[in-house]
Order: structure tokens, then sequence, then C-alpha cells
């Protein structure tokens, strides 16, 4: 590939944010865009991301993490962005030179170190996980210790278990999805503890993950000490009254041989910082205008590393006004343009707090039968519509509170047998010559249903998926298999 | 580190048992010599007690009592341990220190320690003023009333200097027993045999214990030491275990404070300090706690508490929320309250290196040597140096701390130095392979940890140890759930998917 001296706009990651400002920048009409990832794959983490849940807003489609990422590539190589792989950024310049253009110094294979020019540069790194150090919980260090992501990638991309008897510690989206997959793999999470009064990740994933299979979550509870010499042997656990004062009687230990972390995301911001852009304490990512430039002029920043969002759809979004704001301000006619309104300093623990009183209502409710009426929360989409079955003896049972036929549909599939899609892995062997002798190499491959199947049989499934071995290479979207436990479901392939 | 193969029975001049900073710094003076050495370690790797989990200060000295085994080592070791860093390429930086005193009777300590030092022939020591110390440091309480300046007070990696001394050692020939508990120590005498020990040790991963046999013993066990020495037959003293706990802040707080800040020292030893370490960080502690168990570096929230608590009355604007690990040492303190240094005068052929607490990382130098002097001449006739060893250790490539000119020419000749696997630290796959191909190389991810320092920084590996597990398996030849954290039962990952 041959590099430029300068670019209109470089983005720094490829991930979801950067793969969508690119995209736009490009569509706006700036020439010559480059995306740098430090990685050998773009689309950031949303590869080991096999759920769904994700492009709802974005593709109107539900898809898994590999299939957006997918989506989103496609997009940014149509466009005609330049991608720069295996290749980190090391400095962005503090200062614009006469030329108008900045200075960034990336190292990579293909480019050793070298000095790259561009008019604009957006900031897109993502965040990355709280580790134990952080929060300051006492006790061994021994192994069985994972932040929910790093787990994460071990299940889903290298192919094994960090453990097979999981506490988790927080119950933010990547925890309460790692404890679905830890339960479909075959391992016991024996509880979910959130610090707060109220869950972390969003509804949806609370129901589908944790109330689907009977996971307990205790609220306003902590790990108050992990136990173990060389690995992980249990843990004391204690829940708080609403002064923040521990309940001596609620102390107790856990038997359990892993610690999965899912304690909160922080903006991955020290490239900001040394480029001499200032963060805001609150979010921990950049001081932004309505046009999302930082303080230093030509620097943009969105996604992750601006502040933690709940949904990629959300990171895109604004990702593309970045690209668009970038795009405009290489051209000089950024002032022209109508910033947005940022909601930066805005708490979102307050947010989620509002919202969390009517779901403390609820939570009792869910899956109760009462005479009248039952109250569920739809999942079908982050939205989560809360949607009212009433019974009068006699008549079907109304549904109300749906914003769409989706969300009636499954209503009445969670009153006679709930249905998932379910998304798991399965296993290619290639026979490959290495040496001069030959070898299987096995791989990971991401794979779901093409269509729900009875949650009751969720288990089982996964467990016959997770034997399959197909003995040669696969494409997304191909089907592995068909009728899955008589289901009717096809399983297709999420990631090669 | 695992043993390559199946363990062998040995046959030895000098057995080194404990591969602290004191065990090997032993080994690396003794392997010049025309000597079968071996040191025996119970933990998978080297620096796993009290050296891979102290203050890292080099210390100038004020502080023993003059004519103790302490003054006297922790002078020559201070003196002598710039120089040693040098020469195994060990990072070392003399920053100075400043201890506090927070009223009239800590500032008459600090007049005691100001004389003390003296004595001890520690050079430069200087009572400042509150207006002094606030000049040199402004981020200091201002509840201070005057502060000791110690300017030849330093920092070092105590573990890196450990594998430093272990390295060159194993170049020369020393022959390094990992994972191989001790169990019992039998003295052999003519006309039976040659004079000298039977050592037992136990594995992890095996039934059959290992039989070494040496001429002499050199106990280095740490907190162990008195343990290894009555099996010896040589149980003259005893040692405590206590606790020291620690929290590490991030590399953004570097800056904050330049010297080492510790306040006047009690009963219970030095106190609470803050220091910057020679990598950036800024390190809290330790309080000290009598233990039952000297395998147990387990924090506890009060320890933590107080460490914090007593760091911000030193610095009350310390961002603690910036804490990324805490981690807790075990001290050996000696039941004699100094030093048990040299040829036991019990059994012929055991040699002391035990209860080297504090100031134990700034002796460590200067023991080694004393020991290389008593052990070389045990042996009848005298035991002369090799005509060719290795004396200076190439340090490992830290890429991040090149010039853009170097980066790029390493780049050329090896495209792994472009990979960046630590994100935090900056660490590139090259010199994890480097970490694991080393001679005496890292075989755990801890191993790789404090020999590179991936996984140290702020995310504290969660990036970095899902891709280094591959790869150390993969270097290692052993699949992923046989890779551990420190040794056998502390596998990284638990069940198989497949």
């Amino acid at each position: 590939m041959n590099i430029e001296n300068v670019y209109d706009v470089i983005v720094v990651g490829g991930g979801p944010a950067g793969l969508s400002s690119a995209t736009s920048a490009k569509c706006s009409g700036s020439e010559q865009v480059l995306v740098i990832e430090r990685e050998s794959w773009l689309g950031g983490i949303l590869p080991q991301c096999i759920h769904t849940g994700f492009g709802l807003m974005e593709f109107k489609e539900e898809l898994t993490g590999p299939e957006y990422a997918s989506r989103s590539i496609r997009k940014a190589r149509d466009a005609g962005v330049s991608f720069l792989l295996n290749t980190a950024v090391l400095s962005i310049s503090g200062s614009i030179d006469s030329d108008k253009t900045r200075e960034v110094t990336v190292s990579g294979e293909l480019t050793g170190i070298r000095k790259i020019r561009a008019r604009a540069v957006i900031l897109a790194m993502g965040c990355r996980e709280k580790p134990l150090g952080s929060i300051g919980i006492p006790g061994n260090r021994c192994a069985g210790i994972f932040t929910a992501g790093s787990a994460q990638r071990l299940v889903n991309i290298e192919g094994v278990m960090p453990g097979t008897e999981v506490v988790i510690l927080g119950s933010g989206d990547i925890g309460l999805i790692m404890a679905r997959r830890i339960t479909l793999e075959g391992g016991k999470v024996r509880m979910v503890c959130e610090r707060m009064d109220h869950p972390g990740g969003l509804e949806r994933n609370v129901i589908q993950c944790l109330e689907d299979y009977h996971i307990p979550l205790l609220l306003s509870s902590t790990i108050l000490e992990i136990h173990g010499q060389k690995r992980v042997e249990a843990v004391t656990v204690g829940q708080f009254d609403p002064t923040g004062t521990l309940l001596p009687d609620s102390v107790r230990r856990i038997q359990c041989d892993t610690v999965l972390l899912s304690v909160g995301l922080i903006p991955e911001n020290e490239l900001s910082v040394a480029a001499g852009v200032r963060l805001d304490p609150h979010t921990r990512g950049p001081i932004v205008d309505s046009y999302m430039q930082t303080e230093q002029s030509g620097i943009f920043a969105c996604g992750n590393v601006l502040k933690v969002y709940d949904l990629v759809d959300e990171v895109s979004g604004e990702a593309i006004l970045a690209g668009k704001f970038a795009s405009a301000y290489v051209h000089g006619t950024l002032s022209a343009m109508e910033g947005i309104q940022t909601d930066q300093g805005q708490s979102k623990e307050k947010e989620k707090k509002q919202e969390s009183n009517s779901e403390d209502l609820l939570r009792g409710n869910q899956f109760q039968n009462s005479d009248q009426e039952r109250r569920i929360t739809c999942t079908v989409c982050p939205i989560g519509c809360v949607l009212t079955i009433r019974f009068h003896s006699g008549t079907k049972p109304v549904v109300e509170g749906y914003s769409c036929k989706r969300g009636l549909k499954y209503a009445q599939d969670e009153m006679i047998s709930p249905v998932r899609t379910l998304t798991t892995c399965a296993w290619t062997e290639e026979i490959i010559e290495e040496e001069g002798t030959k070898k299987v190499r096995r791989r990971e491959i991401a794979v779901r249903t093409d269509r729900p199947i009875p949650l009751r049989k969720m288990i089982q499934a996964a467990a016959i998926i997770r034997k399959y071995q197909v003995p040669k290479k696969v494409q997304q979207g191909e089907v592995l298999k068909r009728n899955l436990v008589k289901t009717q479901a096809n399983v297709i392939v999420t990631r090669e | 580190m695992q043993n390559m193969g199946k363990s062998q029975s040995g046959y030895f001049d000098v057995a080194i048992i404990g591969g602290g900073v004191v065990g090997s710094l032993i080994a690396f003076r003794l392997s010049e010599y025309r000597l079968r050495v071996c040191l025996i370690e119970k933990e998978a790797d080297l620096a796993c007690g009290a050296s891979g989990a102290n203050s890292s200060i080099v210390h100038a000295g004020y502080d023993p009592l003059p004519g103790t085994k302490k003054a006297i080592f922790n002078s020559r070791g201070s003196q002598i341990m710039q120089k040693w860093c040098k020469n195994l390429g060990v990072p070392y930086r003399r920053n100075g220190a400043i201890l506090l005193a927070f009223s009239l009777d800590e500032e008459l300590t600090l007049r005691k320690l100001l004389q003390q030092g003296r004595e001890n022939q520690v050079a430069g020591l200087e009572i400042l003023s509150k207006e002094g110390v606030l000049k040199k440091e402004p981020a200091i309480s201002p509840s201070i009333t005057a502060g000791l300046y110690v300017p030849n007070s330093a920092t070092v990696c105590p573990y890196e200097l450990t594998f430093a001394g272990a390295e060159i050692a194993a170049l020369n020939g020393t022959t390094f027993y990992f994972e191989h508990r001790v169990t019992a120590i039998r003295k052999r005498e003519p006309p039976d045999s040659e004079s000298g020990f039977h050592i037992t040790c136990n594995l992890p991963y095996s039934n059959d214990p290992i039989d070494i046999y040496s001429r002499t013993v050199v106990n280095a066990a740490g907190v162990y030491s008195d343990v290894i020495s009555a099996m010896a037959g040589d149980a003259s003293f005893t040692i405590l275990a206590r606790r020291g706990e620690y929290v590490v802040l991030d590399k953004s707080l570097k800056g904050f404070i330049g010297h080492t800040i510790f306040q006047t020292p009690n009963k219970k030893g030095k106190g609470v300090l803050v220091t910057p370490t020679v990598d950036g960080n800024i390190l809290v502690g330790p309080n000290s706690n009598i233990v039952d168990d000297p395998g147990n570096t387990a924090t506890s929230r009060n320890g933590l508490d107080e460490v914090i608590r007593m760091g911000l009355k030193s610095l009350p604007n310390l961002d603690v929320s910036q804490a990324i690990r805490n981690f807790a040492g075990i001290r050996a303190t000696p039941s004699t309250g100094d030093f048990i240094v040299g040829a036991s005068e019990k059994v012929k052929g055991l040699f002391q290196a035990a209860g080297i607490e504090s100031p134990g990382l700034t002796a460590a130098p200067a023991i080694a040597e004393e020991l290389e002097r008593q052990v070389a001449m045990y042996f009848t006739p005298a035991i002369e140096r090799k005509s060719d060893y290795i004396k200076h250790r190439e340090p490992p490539i830290r890429f991040r701390d090149l010039s853009g000119p170097e980066q790029e020419d390493l780049i050329k000749k090896d495209k792994k130095y472009s990979s960046i696997l630590c994100r935090c630290e900056n660490i590139t796959e090259a010199e994890i392979l480097e970490a694991i191909r080393r001679p005496l190389g890292a075989s755990t991810i801890n191993g790789i940890k404090m020999r590179t320092r991936a996984g140290m920084g702020r995310c504290q590996g969660g990036f970095c140890m899902p891709r280094i597990l591959p790869i150390l398996a993969r270097e290692r030849s052993i699949p992923m759930e046989s890779v551990t954290i420190s040794g056998m039962g502390s596998e990284m990952i638990k069940g198989n998917k497949r």
C-alpha cells in the first residue's frame, strides 16, 4: 500500500467509531482519509462480541458484533477509505504547522517509524476496562481474576474457558453478557454482585443473560475479599444498606474458581493528553465543542474515547457527525455548519438512577403471574418497552405498551414458550503444512441461529454446536447446520 | 521457569537455597569461581518473595544502629549499588529522600538519625526547615515542622536486579532448580562420604523426591531461613513474618514528587513512605503487621486503608484514585534483631544470609560480596576464579526508552518490534519473546510481567494478557491450559471448551 505524506483526515483507531467517522469524512468530501489501527483487524472489540443486539438503529436489523463490524468495514471500503493495520500511533503533534497540517507519528510493520501529516485528526481510540487494583479489593492476586472483556476474548477468540465456577463483580453489560456466555459454554455463574442499588447494564441484558438462566443478581453488594493462594478458591461478599453501611448478616463466603470484573470502562486518552487535549474530569474524555472538536483545533473525538456509550449504534451515529465536522474543518466551512448539543458533563449515573426507580418496581413482577395482569420488559431491542399483558376470563389476553409488532410477538411468545436467538462458537479444522509436517489448525468461529429458538433448548443447543468441527474454511453468512435440535432454526456463521 | 525435561539429582560444591535478590547475587558472585554451584528455589521463578514485593529503596544508611551488621552492609551496599546496577544493566535512580517530622518529638528523632547517619558514614545529610522541605517538594503537607534531607537515597528495580544476577550466574554455569521445595537437609560426614549435605527436594508435579548433594549450603531462604537453618542443624534463631501492604499509583502522576518521602521512623519500622519508582509509578506503603503464615501475601481492607491514610498524611493532595494495584510483601524479621550473615557457628559448611529484612535490598550486593569471600576461603586448596567468565549483562531492549532512529533500526531488523502488545507500558511482542528466550527466561505470566512490565500498567493486563497467553504456550510448547501465573496450581485458565 502506498502511504501518502499528507492526508485530509487521519482517524486514530479502526473500531466502530473510527470506521463510521472515516466513512462519513470521505463521503463529506475529504479526499484522502486514513484509518490507523494497531491490531491486525478492523472493528475493534466487535469481533469478540458475538452476541446480538447491534445494528437496530444503524442498519435497522439485529446483528451480532462481527456482522456489525463487517458491514461498517464494507461501507468504509466502498467509500474509498484507506487503512493502515498493525500500526500504532505514537504521538499526535500539539501544534499546527504553517501548511495547516499536524504531524502524526506512527510505528508499524509496513511503515517502520514514520511521520504522516493530517489536516484534521479524529480520535477514536475507544476505552478500556477498569482493573481490580483500581477498585481496591483486598486479598490475594492469584490466578482466576479477569476483567469481563479479557474473559470474553479468551472464550470467543482463543477458545478457552477462564474458569468453571464464576462470581461476577459489577453488572455492566459485558459482565452480564459473559454470565450468559459462560453458562452456555457449560460453566456455572454463582452470582453477579452490583455495588449500586440498580443494575449497571441494560435491562434487556439483565433479563436475557441473568433471569433466563436463573443467575442471582445481588444489588447493593460487593466482593469484600478474594481468597485463594495460587488460584481463586472463594470470595466473601456482603450487602450494604441504603446508607452504605455493611450489613453484617449479609456477609458470606461463596466458593468459586474465577472472578470476572465488570466495574466500568475508562476512555483511553493517553494520546489525546500527550497532544495537549484537555479532558473533562467527569467523563474522562476530551472536552469538545458543538462540532466535537477538542480544544486543539482540527482534532476531533468520537465514540467511547469521548464518553462511554451503552450501544455501538450510538457510537456510529456520533462518529458520522464527527466525520462531517472534520471534513468541514478541512474545507474551512466548519463555522457555517450547525453544531450539536453535547450532553457532556451530564451524569450518566444520574440518568440511570432515574430510570431505575420504575425498574425497581418492575423487578419483583418479572415473570410473576398475577390473575389480572403481568408486566414484562421487551428485550427485542435496546429500547426496552414495558409491556403489560392483561388477562380477562374467557377472552384472549391483551398486550399493551409495545411500540412495534415485534413487541407484540415477544409478549405472545413469553406467555407460551419464550424464545431467544442463540449466539455461540464452533470450530473449523484446517490441515496446514508447517515445516514439512501436516498439522491441524483449529480456529474458533462465531455462529448464531437464524431465528429464535426455545429458551429451554439453549444450553443443549450450545453444547451441540460446541462439538461442531467444520473441516474447511467458512464464510460469514454460510449455513453450518439446518434444523438445529428440531427447532427449524439454521446455524449460520457470523465470524469466519 | 520450568526445568527442562526431568529434574535430576546433582552434586555441587555450593547449594544456595532461595532465589531472592540475596541468593541471586550470591550465585552471581560465586559463578566466577571454579565451583559447581546450584540455586534451589521453591517457586517457579526468581524474586517471588520479598524481593518482588518491597519498597524498592536503596537506603542511604542513617537508620541502623552503628556497629550492627545492618549498618555495615547497608553502608557498603548503598555505596556499591550504583556500580553493580550499571554492570548488571538494571535501572537505578538516585532521587534522594526526605524524612518528615510532624512534631517536636519527631524533630528530635530526626536529629538523632542525623548523628547516627554520620556515624554510619552517610554523606550529605542535612536538617531542613519546613520551608526548606516545601521548597524541594511543594506537595508535602504544610503540617510538617522540619525534615531530614538524604541526598544519597536511591531507587532500584528489585526484581530486575534479581533476574540480572541470576542470568549471569546461569551463563557462567550455575544450575537453577525451580519449583523444588527443600524438605530435608542431612549432614554427611566422612568416612561414609565426602563431608557435605544431602538436600531432599519435593516437586509439585511429581511424587519422587529429588536428591541434591553439596559440600556447602548457603541459606538465603528469606522468611523460611529459620526453617532451612534448623533443617541443616542450626536452630539458633527464628524468623517472624511481617507483612507490609502497598498501593501502586498510575504513571499519570509522574512528576508529583521527585524524592522518596519518609515519615519519622518509630518502633514499628520506617513507616509508610511515598516514592516514585524507577519506572515512573508512585508507590505508597508499607504498613507492618506480624502474620502467622509467611506465604500469605493477601492484602486487607484495614491495611490498605491504613497505608492510604498514612500516605495522605505526608502528601494530602496525593491522588489515590489513581491506584492501579495493591500488593503485600512478607519481610523476614530475625529474632536476633540483626542480619545473620556468614558461616554458621553450629554447622560447618553452612553459611547464612538470613533474616534479611529492610534494608535488605540495599545490603544485598554487600552481603553477596561477604559470602563470596567466606565461601571461597572455606575450601582447601583455595578456589580460584575461572579463566573466562561473564561479568557484564547486556540489559534487555526497552523499546519505549529508545530514540526514534534507534527504534526504526530495530523494526527494520525485527518486525516484531512494531507490534505493541502491552498498550499501557508500550511493550512490543519482540520484548515479550526476548523475556521468554533469554537465559532463565520467563515461563509464567508473572515472569513476563516482571521482566518486561507487560501487564503492569493501568489496565493491569486486561488487553495484553489474553494475547501473551498463546505466545507463552507456543514458545514453551505447552497447551494454553498449562500456562500459569506463578507456577503449578496457578493455571491461568481452567476448563477447556474443546
